[in-house]
């Protein structure tokens, strides 16, 4: 190869000031960098958007949470292209940038090599560790009287002592797994924290696979295939991950021309036990994962109990069976238990489907005693209208808050849920109303939950028929979820319905509200 | 807590800084090092259209940098980020990717102003629409300098967002340390635009397009490129098209001109020395096919070369038939007519019709012309015509080719050059607009 030109590989990162969780990630794409260079390549460095989750959380930012994903994917792509970039390294730190950077390398289809930048470590506040969510809880606790002003605002500066993304199995960490999972992240690149020195040998190490792979031609698609989203699916079912994956996982196959919906992910979670004892499904944080570990122990474990395919290929140029034969299994309990004696035979998403939603709903079963329910619909047509109702207290035990018009294309956006779950858990009533809605929930959300209702209100789906008074049926045992009405009622209902204008007209989500799929297939454009 | 130096109490940033159910927002500052007072300051998106590809690509972050330092002495606090500066493309789908980029951006962390620093004038369109779009105070600084290897498009274009309002006055050469002290200087500014609360419809008004027209027109700047202050002036929800501006042109530069007929009932902007040609029509569906053509033919006279399948939608992006210019000028033609809805560089000699609508992609009549098809313009008349009668034949499409997935989109969602080529119904069917949320 003497003669002919070096490699020219893109290296982008989702750097910017907007949030704690991609602030730093321009040390690390120097480091892809130096890696690049080092292998005889040269480098280019160049960004992506981000919107934060945790910032835009409770406001109108949220709708242009899921719509950036799009546009990262949308950006990389145009920026790869218009360069000629042979290979890519890609540097996320949280939200739609982890899916957004997999789904432009699969689209793309150049050789790429993934790399998460790593969560934070915890605060501390008299010896008592924190995170973000004791903030959000803890804003509970200050609206019943039980924390004051002053201990409030302590938890608020101690909460989040670096950079990094949430310390906990939430949607950025859930995705970090997956790149590992799938094969397109180096082994064990995910779990050092954002503020170690590891991260810039995982970094150095990423941009010279990159070259590797551009020099061998292995490329993603070769990488990305069904038998890796399974994997994928199984890791996060195994550690109890975000249900953002059931969009993100289907948006990833998606690039690769790969039919892997909903019900796919389904599948995978009904046959994995539940074995990392994770925040904010269960009690340990990353930090606590990564010292047993993390996410390459549980792919071993999986991979020995016959629960993953070992013979995927990798950017390492080698199976992920091969590449996880060696791991170091010192006794990961209580933080990783044995897959003979897991947390839960399944993982805790179930995809449940009925006369409401025939094309599936993603229901959060942790943190949930009885998963049947049924009850009379309270119907509202937007969050702020549920809001409003439940800060007022103006529910009943039994009801079925159903909140609609806030899927991809209603909302637009499919904005998550958190704030008006966070408040009902925090009038004690997660276990004694349901939520449903064609929006989405966090990580974080507690209660009986349903998200994704597919086909969304805003397309006719079966949601937008609901009125007050109707009987909603859930049994999450059985996955369904119907609407107690004949089909000639739901007829009738249907020919009389006319959609609902959202608050959008022009810009950025109302493109995304002409284009944007079925959360069954993931939101995708 | 010390009392917020700005009244908060209508700017979006509130959302995410001010009350009890802020708190985990704020547990995010503190996280990146900010103190309390700098959080209950309003919040300035400061944005470089930036890559590391170029130098030109590479100074807008680091004269981003500079904007901090000046929003910070303003007394507001900055966050900065990057989005896609042009790369190599020089494609209307970058300025649809930085308004976009942008706009979520804002919109997803609640800014209450934004500085935008760009080199290149798809970069500088799409600040300027995002700015409009979302309707805050805004401050743009276009870098473009000689120093970076600017395009004269890029120099048409900084003049033209000094002259609507959105940008300070530049000088062309800037030094690295000029630039640095531009952004410092725009800093500064855009937090007396917070103080004062004038946001950027409040500064672009029709009078002010038509001055940024003028400036293009000062520039030397095909008429074309005025494309993009009508895309402006839809984000603003102003009514004004692509005729009305090359108008405005052509009051000082009378090579510049408009015309409308059978061969583009939509009408185009028409640039160059004759008044009236007339010309057999020598057809091409792509840029290289017409560039081999004239390096085996020359350029005849009697003529007209027309390139189709270059527009908005065909191209996709607008393309700018710079390789078509360079193969032209060598065949050093005089009073020859290009036909094109592309863009097209001053070529000596060449009267060009271009961006000429509706565009082939969308079945427009360039699509029913066919080698032999006599064209004429007849500026006089305000006409482009071709004299056969075409309306019995079947449009032409252009050859499938596989597209990048986001430039497959943007040919979906974009609109004709006339009205500025945009991808969404702008300010008109607005509904909130977003410092109103």
């Amino acid at each position: 190869m003497a003669t002919s030109e070096p490699a020219r590989i893109g290296v982008v990162s989702t750097w910017n000031e907007a949030a704690p969780c991609n602030i730093a990630l321009r040390r690390q794409a120097g480091a892809a960098m130096q890696g690049v260079r080092s292998a005889g390549a040269l480098a280019y460095e160049f960004t992506a958007i981000t919107v934060t989750d945790g910032i835009a959380s409770g406001n109108q930012g949220m709708r242009s949470s899921l719509v950036s994903r799009e546009l990262i994917a949308d950006s990389v792509e145009h920026t790869v292209v218009s360069h000629s970039y042979e290979a890519l390294v890609g540097v996320a730190g949280c939200d739609k940038t982890l899916p957004g950077l997999m789904m432009a390398m699969c689209r793309l289809d150049v050789p790429s090599v993934f790399l998460y930048g790593g969560s934070t470590v915890p605060g501390s506040l008299r010896d008592r560790r924190l995170t973000i969510l004791d903030v959000a809880e803890g804003i509970g606790r200050f609206t019943t009287g039980e924390l004051s002003q002053e201990e409030l605002n302590e938890i608020e500066v101690s909460a989040c002592p670096a950079a990094g993304s949430c310390p906990m199995q939430a949607t950025a960490n859930t995705m970090a797994c997956v790149s590992e999972a799938l094969g397109l992240a180096l082994p064990g690149s995910a779990g050092p924290p954002a503020a170690h020195n590891a991260r810039d040998r995982f970094a150095r190490a990423s941009g010279a696979a990159a070259v590797r792979l551009r020099d061998a031609g292995i490329r993603p698609r070769q990488i990305v295939t069904r038998a890796a989203l399974e994997n994928a699916a199984a890791v996060v079912a195994a550690t109890g991950g975000s249900s953002n994956a059931m969009l993100h996982l289907p948006a990833i196959a998606h690039e690769c021309g790969i039919d892997f919906d909903v019900f796919d992910v389904a599948r995978v979670f009904e046959r994995t036990p539940l074995i990392a004892d994770l925040d904010p499904v269960g009690t340990y944080l990353s930090v606590d994962f990564h010292r047993v570990g993390g996410v390459e122990v549980v792919i071993r474990m999986l991979l020995d109990a016959g629960l993953m395919d070992p013979d995927c290929h990798t950017v390492t140029g080698r199976t992920i069976g091969e590449n996880h034969a060696d791991v170091d299994m010192p006794d990961p309990r209580p933080v990783i238990r044995m897959v003979d004696d897991p947390i839960s035979p399944c993982g805790p998403l179930r995809v449940l489907r009925g006369n409401l939603a025939p094309d599936g709903a993603v229901f959060k079963l942790a943190h949930v005693a009885a998963p049947r329910h049924r009850g009379r619909a309270r119907v509202f047509e937007c969050e702020e209208d549920c809001q409003r109702a439940v800060l007022a207290r103006d529910y009943a035990a039994g009801d079925v808050l159903v909140i609609r018009n806030e899927g991809p294309r209603g909302g637009p956006g499919m904005r998550e849920m958190t704030k008006t779950t966070a408040i009902i858990v925090g009038q004690g009533a997660g276990e004694k109303v349901a939520v449903i809605t064609d929006g989405r929930f966090s990580g974080a959300t507690r209660g009986f939950c349903v998200g994704h209702v597919s086909p969304e209100a805003a397309l006719g789906g079966p949601i937008a028929l609901v009125r007050d008074g109707d009987v909603i049926s859930i049994d999450a045992d059985a996955g369904t979820i119907d609407l107690e009405l004949s089909a000639g009622e739901l007829q009738a209902r249907r020919a009389a319905w006319t959609p609902r204008a959202n608050q959008y007209g022009s810009g950025a989500l109302w493109k995304y509200a002409q284009t944007a799929g079925s959360a069954r297939t993931g939101a995708v454009t | 807590m010390t009392r917020p130096a700005f009244d908060k109490s209508t700017m979006p940033s509130r959302h995410v800084t001010e009350g009890t159910f802020a708190a985990p927002q704020r547990a995010f500052y503190y996280a990146m090092g900010l103190e309390a007072d700098d959080i209950h300051r309003p919040l300035v998106g400061v944005v470089g259209a930036w890559d590391g590809a170029s130098a030109a690509s590479d100074a807008p972050l680091l004269v981003a940098e500079a904007v901090e330092s000046g929003v910070t002495a303003g007394g507001a606090t900055p966050r900065r980020f990057a989005t896609v500066a042009d790369g190599s493309a020089r494609s209307l789908i970058s300025r649809e990717l930085v308004a976009d980029t942008v706009e979520l951006t804002v919109r997803g962390h609640s800014y209450d102003a934004i500085v935008g620093v760009g080199a290149s004038w798809p970069a500088i369109a799409g600040l300027m629409m995002v700015a409009c779009r979302l309707d805050v105070p805004a401050v743009i600084v276009p870098l473009a300098s000689a120093a970076l290897g600017s395009h004269d498009d890029d120099f048409a274009l900084a003049a033209a967002a000094t002259a609507v309002g959105l940008a300070p006055a530049t000088e062309a050469g800037l030094s690295t340390a000029g630039m640095l002290e531009s952004g410092r200087r725009a800093g500064r500014r855009v937090a007396e635009l917070l103080r004062a609360g004038g946001s950027a419809r409040s500064l672009v008004t029709a009078e002010s397009l038509h001055d940024g027209a003028v400036a293009l027109a000062g520039a030397g700047a095909q008429p074309d490129l005025a494309a993009h202050l009508v895309a402006v002036a839809a984000e603003c929800g102003i009514g004004l098209d692509l005729e009305d501006l090359v108008g405005a042109m052509r009051t000082i530069r009378p090579d510049i001109g408009w015309v409308s007929g059978t061969l583009a009932p939509d009408g185009a902007p028409v640039a160059g020395g004759a008044s009236r040609i007339r010309a057999a029509a020598q057809v091409f569906d792509d840029e290289a096919a017409a560039c081999g053509w004239l390096a085996r033919h020359g350029w005849p006279s009697g003529v007209a070369v027309v390139v189709r399948f270059q527009g908005p939608r065909g191209g996709p992006g607008l393309r700018s038939l710079d390789d078509l210019a360079a193969a032209a000028a060598t065949a050093a033609p005089s009073e020859r007519l290009l036909v094109t809805d592309g863009r097209v560089p001053a070529i000596p000699g060449v009267t060009a019709v271009s961006a000429a609508g509706p565009e082939a992609a969308d079945g427009g009549p360039l699509a029913l012309l066919r080698d032999g098809d006599a064209l004429e313009l007849d500026r006089s008349a305000g006409r482009i015509d071709v004299l056969q009668d075409v309306s019995g034949r079947a449009a032409v499409r252009a050859a499938p080719r596989e597209l990048p997935r986001s430039w497959s989109k943007y040919a979906r969602m974009v609109g004709p050059v006339r009205n500025g080529a945009v991808t969404h119904p702008g300010a008109g069917a607005e509904v909130i607009r977003y410092a109103d949320f």
